[in-house]
C-alpha cells in the first residue's frame, strides 16, 4: 500500500479540475469569437490498475485524469448549414443584381425608355399636324435624341454592371485560391498537432470557419482523413488535396466574351451549379446579358422601323430623300439621330410626296407605335417594354423570396449549432461554481493527508522520548 | 433545446432586421404617395401603371391634335363666311348690273366694285393660320392665288389632303383646298370677271348666265360651310370622348398606383409598436445572465 496514495488521488484531483477551470475560461473568454465550438472536458476516474503503481487492488482507485478535451461539434449540421449557405450566396448574388438593374431600368419613373419612346411619337405627332414649323421639327429631333440617350444610358450601365460582376467574380477566384492554401497550412499543422498528442481544437475552428467561408461560394464536400488532414472539393472539383491545392485560374475566355474559370492543365472548366461564385457568373453571363438583348432587340427594331418609312418620306425641302432618321451601331449602346439631322432638322422627313403641308409621313412614322412589329409581329414596342419591366419585377420578387427563405433556414441551423457548439456564460457559470468547490474539496483533501501524514511521520514512535 | 447567449442575440437581430425592413418600405410608401415604386413591388401593377401611363399620354395628344384640328376648321369657316358675304354681294351687283337701263356711269360704279369683290375673294383664298395658307392643299408655305393685271387668278396649290389622326386609328382630312372651292380651273374668279365685264359691256344674256354661275358657286360654298360643319362636330364629339375616357384612365391610374394613405399609416403604426416591443423584449432577454448573480 502506497503511502502517499491519498495525496496523489488529491493531487489528480487539483491538476485535473483545474485543467477543467481552464477549459472553462477558454470557453468564457472564446464566448463572441466566430466559428467557436464550445469544448467540455472529458474527466474519467484511474482504475488502480492503470495507474501503474503495484499492491493489491482492493481499494477505491487513483483519482482522476482529463481523458480529453472534446470538441462540440455536429458535423451533420455544419453540412446542412454549407449546403443551404451555397444556395444562399447563389441567391444573394442574384438578387443583388436585380436590384441594381431595378434602379437604372425605372421605367416607373418619368425618364425611362416608355416615356421617352412616348415623348418621341408625341413630338411626331405634332410634326404630322405642322409639318412646316422649325420648332416642332426641332422638338422631333431633340426627342429622338433623348430616346437614343436613354437607350445608351441603360445600356451602358448594364454593360458596367457586368464590368463590376467581373471584378466580383476575379476577386472572388482569388479568395477562393486565398483560402485554398491556407486550409492546405492549417492541415499540416492540424496533423503535426494530433502526431504530437495536442489538441488540434482550436486549429480545427479556424479550418471549419475557412471552409464556411467557401461554402458560401459554392458546394463544399468535406472528408477528413485518419491524421487529420481534410480534403475539401468544390463543386466535384479537388480544391484541397490534403496537403495540396489546385489553384483556380480566371483567364481563359468564354462564349460571352468575359473569362470563365478554370482549372488544371488543360483548362478544365469549373462547372458548379449554386454558390455565390455560380451566381454571379449566371447574373453575368445569362441575367444581365439577356436584359441587354432584349433592349438591343427594341432598339433595333425602333431604329430599323423608323428609318425605313423615314426614307420613302420627303424632307422640307420637298425633294431631299431615302434619308434614314436613326443610326444604331452593333448595339444600343451606340445608337443616335442621324448627324445631318440632328444638324438640320428641316431635313425630316415628314412629307410623303415632297409638298411641305403634307406631313403624311410623319403620321406613318408615329402609327408604327400601334403597329406589332416584335416577337413575330404579336408585340407593339410598349408591350415589349411592359413585358421586359414585368419579367425584371417577377424575377426580383422571385429572387427576394429565395433569399429570404434562405434566410430563415440559415438562421435556424445556426441556432441548432449554437444549440450545439455555442458557449452560455451561465453554463460555463456554473461549471466554474463547480468545478472551484471540487478544487477547494480536493485541496481540504491534501491538507488533510498532510496532517495525517503529519501524525505518522512526526509524531509516530515519539512515545517515552 | 439548449439555448446560448448566441442565440439570443441572433434571433434579435434577425426579428429587428425584418422589422426594420417593413419600417423601412412603409415609410417609403407613405412618403412617395406610390404603392408601386419597383417592379418587384407588384409586377401586375407595374404592367397596369405602365399601360395607362401611355393610354393617358396618347389621350391628351389626340386631344391636343382635336384642338389644333377645330382650330384650323374655324379659320376656314370664318373664310368661307366671308366668301359668302362677298358672294352675295355680288349676286346683288350683278342683279342691279343686268338691268338693261342701267346708264353708263352706274354699270362702272358696279364693275367697279365687283372688282373690289374679286380682290377680297382672293385675299380671303389666301388666308393663312400660323404661316401657312389653308386652301392650298398641301402646298401651304405658297400663296395659293395669284391675281394677274387682267383679274385671271391661277392656283399654286395642290389637291392634297391634310389628313390628321384625331384618335388611335381615326384620322380626318382637315383642309378645304382651292380647287375644291374656287372650281377646277378657278372659275369663281373667271366667272366673276366674266360677270363684270358684262356689266360693263351692257351685255345682259351673259349678266343673265353670269348670275347663274354665280349662284352655283354660292351653292358650292354652302355646300362646304356644310361640310365643315360635319367636321367640326365629328371632333368635338370625338373630344368629349377623349375627355371622358382621359378621367377614366387618370382614375385607373391612381387606384393602381396611389397609395392609401390610411392604410399605410395604420402599416407604419403597427411595425413602429412592433419594433419597439422587439426591442424591448430583447434588451430584457439579453442582459442577466448567472455571473451577475455571484458574488
Amino acid at each position: 500500500m502506497s503511502t502517499f496514495r491519498g495525496i496523489e488521488i488529491g493531487r489528480s484531483a487539483i491538476s485535473a479540475h483545474k485543467l477543467a477551470l481552464d477549459v472553462v475560461g477558454q470557453n468564457v473568454a472564446n464566448a463572441n469569437a466566430p466559428g467557436y465550438s464550445r469544448q467540455s472536458v472529458q474527466m474519467a476516474a484511474v482504475s488502480y490498475a492503470q495507474s501503474g503503481l503495484s499492491g493489491v487492488q482492493k481499494f477505491a482507485g487513483a483519482g482522476v485524469t482529463v481523458e480529453r478535451i472534446v470538441r462540440l461539434r455536429d458535423a451533420f449540421l455544419d453540412k446542412q448549414i454549407r449546403q443551404e449557405s451555397a444556395t444562399m450566396g447563389w441567391a444573394e448574388a442574384r438578387l443583388e443584381t436585380l436590384n441594381q438593374m431595378e434602379v437604372v431600368m425605372n421605367e416607373l419613373g418619368s425618364s425611362g425608355i416608355r416615356a421617352r419612346l412616348d415623348e418621341f411619337w408625341n413630338a411626331m405627332q405634332e410634326l404630322s399636324l405642322n409639318p412646316e414649323s422649325v420648332s416642332v421639327r426641332a422638338t422631333v429631333v431633340q426627342r429622338g435624341e433623348a430616346l437614343c440617350e436613354a437607350f445608351r444610358h441603360t445600356v451602358g450601365w448594364l454593360r458596367q454592371l457586368q464590368e463590376n460582376i467581373n471584378y466580383q467574380i476575379e476577386a472572388t477566384v482569388a479568395r477562393i485560391n486565398d483560402i485554398a492554401s491556407q486550409l492546405v497550412e492549417l492541415n499540416n499543422q492540424i496533423v503535426r498537432a494530433k502526431a504530437r498528442g495536442e489538441s488540434s481544437n482550436v486549429l480545427e475552428d479556424r479550418r471549419d470557419l475557412l471552409i464556411d467561408e467557401l461554402a458560401e461560394f459554392g458546394p463544399v464536400d468535406v472528408t477528413v482523413r485518419p491524421e487529420g488532414a481534410a480534403i475539401v472539393k468544390l463543386g466535384g472539383f479537388p480544391l484541397v488535396e490534403a496537403y495540396g491545392q489546385e489553384t483556380l485560374r480566371f483567364e481563359v475566355a468564354g462564349p460571352s466574351g468575359y473569362p470563365v474559370v478554370t482549372w488544371g492543365p488543360d483548362n478544365q472548366v469549373l462547372k458548379i451549379s449554386t454558390g455565390k461564385l455560380e451566381g454571379l457568373l449566371e447574373a453575368r453571363d445569362e441575367l444581365v446579358a439577356s436584359y441587354i438583348e432584349d433592349l438591343n432587340k427594341l432598339a433595333r427594331s425602333i431604329v430599323d422601323e423608323v428609318n425605313a418609312v423615314h426614307r420613302k418620306g420627303y424632307a422640307l425641302d420637298g425633294t431631299t430623300t431615302g434619308l434614314d432618321f436613326f443610326v444604331m451601331g452593333t448595339d444600343a449602346s451606340d445608337v443616335r439621330v442621324r448627324q445631318e439631322i440632328l444638324q438640320n432638322p428641316s431635313l425630316v422627313a415628314a412629307s410623303a410626296d415632297g409638298r411641305p403641308g403634307d406631313g403624311s409621313n410623319a403620321l406613318a412614322m408615329a402609327q408604327l407605335k400601334q403597329k406589332a412589329v416584335m416577337v413575330n409581329a404579336t408585340a407593339t414596342w410598349d408591350d415589349y417594354i411592359r413585358s421586359i419591366t414585368a419579367r425584371l419585377g417577377i424575377e426580383t420578387q422571385e429572387a427576394q423570396r429565395v433569399q429570404e427563405n434562405q434566410e430563415l433556414l440559415l438562421k435556424d441551423l445556426e441556432n441548432r449549432k449554437q444549440s450545439v457548439s455555442g458557449v452560455s456564460l451561465d453554463e460555463e457559470a456554473t461549471e466554474m461554481i463547480k468545478l472551484q468547490h471540487a478544487y477547494n474539496a480536493a485541496a481540504r483533501l491534501i491538507t488533510v493527508y498532510d496532517e495525517l501524514l503529519e501524525v505518522l511521520i512526526s509524531r509516530t514512535g515519539l512515545v517515552g522520548r | 433545446m439548449r439555448i446560448t447567449d448566441t442565440m439570443s442575440v441572433n434571433n434579435l437581430r434577425y426579428n429587428l432586421s425584418k422589422i426594420g425592413e417593413r419600417l423601412s418600405r412603409a415609410q417609403d410608401v407613405l412618403s412617395s404617395g406610390k404603392s408601386v415604386s419597383r417592379p418587384s413591388d407588384n409586377p401586375k401593377k407595374a404592367m397596369t401603371s405602365l399601360y395607362m401611363k401611355s393610354l393617358i399620354e396618347q389621350n391628351r395628344r389626340y386631344q391636343s391634335n382635336i384642338q389644333a384640328g377645330l382650330d384650323w376648321l374655324s379659320t376656314t369657316d370664318q373664310a368661307l363666311d366671308s366668301i359668302n358675304q362677298a358672294l352675295q354681294r355680288a349676286l346683288e351687283l350683278a342683279v342691279t348690273g343686268s338691268s338693261s337701263v342701267l346708264p353708263r356711269e352706274s354699270r362702272e360704279a358696279i364693275a367697279a366694285e365687283l372688282e373690289q369683290v374679286l380682290q377680297h375673294l382672293a385675299q380671303v383664298g389666301n388666308t393663312e393660320i400660323g404661316g401657312r395658307y389653308i386652301f392650298a392643299g398641301r402646298n401651304t408655305l405658297q400663296q395659293p392665288l395669284q391675281m394677274g393685271a387682267d383679274l385671271k387668278v391661277t392656283y399654286s396649290g395642290d389637291e392634297g389632303r391634310l389628313v390628321w389622326e384625331i384618335s388611335q386609328g381615326a384620322t380626318i382630312g382637315v383642309n378645304i383646298t382651292g380647287k375644291e372651292l374656287f372650281g377646277p380651273n378657278m372659275e369663281m374668279f373667271s366667272d366673276l370677271a366674266a360677270l363684270r365685264q358684262a356689266v360693263l359691256a351692257g351685255d345682259v344674256q351673259a349678266a343673265q348666265q353670269g348670275i347663274s354661275r354665280l349662284q352655283a358657286h354660292l351653292d358650292n360654298v354652302l355646300r362646304y360651310r356644310a361640310e365643315v360643319g360635319a367636321r367640326i362636330n365629328r371632333l368635338q364629339v370625338t373630344l368629349d370622348r377623349l375627355k371622358q375616357t382621359e378621367i377614366e384612365y387618370t382614375r385607373v391610374l391612381s387606384e393602381t398606383e396611389d397609395a392609401d394613405l390610411a392604410a399605410s399609416m395604420v402599416t407604419l403604426r403597427t411595425e413602429e409598436t412592433a419594433y419597439r416591443a422587439a426591442l424591448e423584449v430583447g434588451a430584457r432577454i439579453i442582459q442577466p445572465s448567472l455571473i451577475d448573480y455571484l458574488k
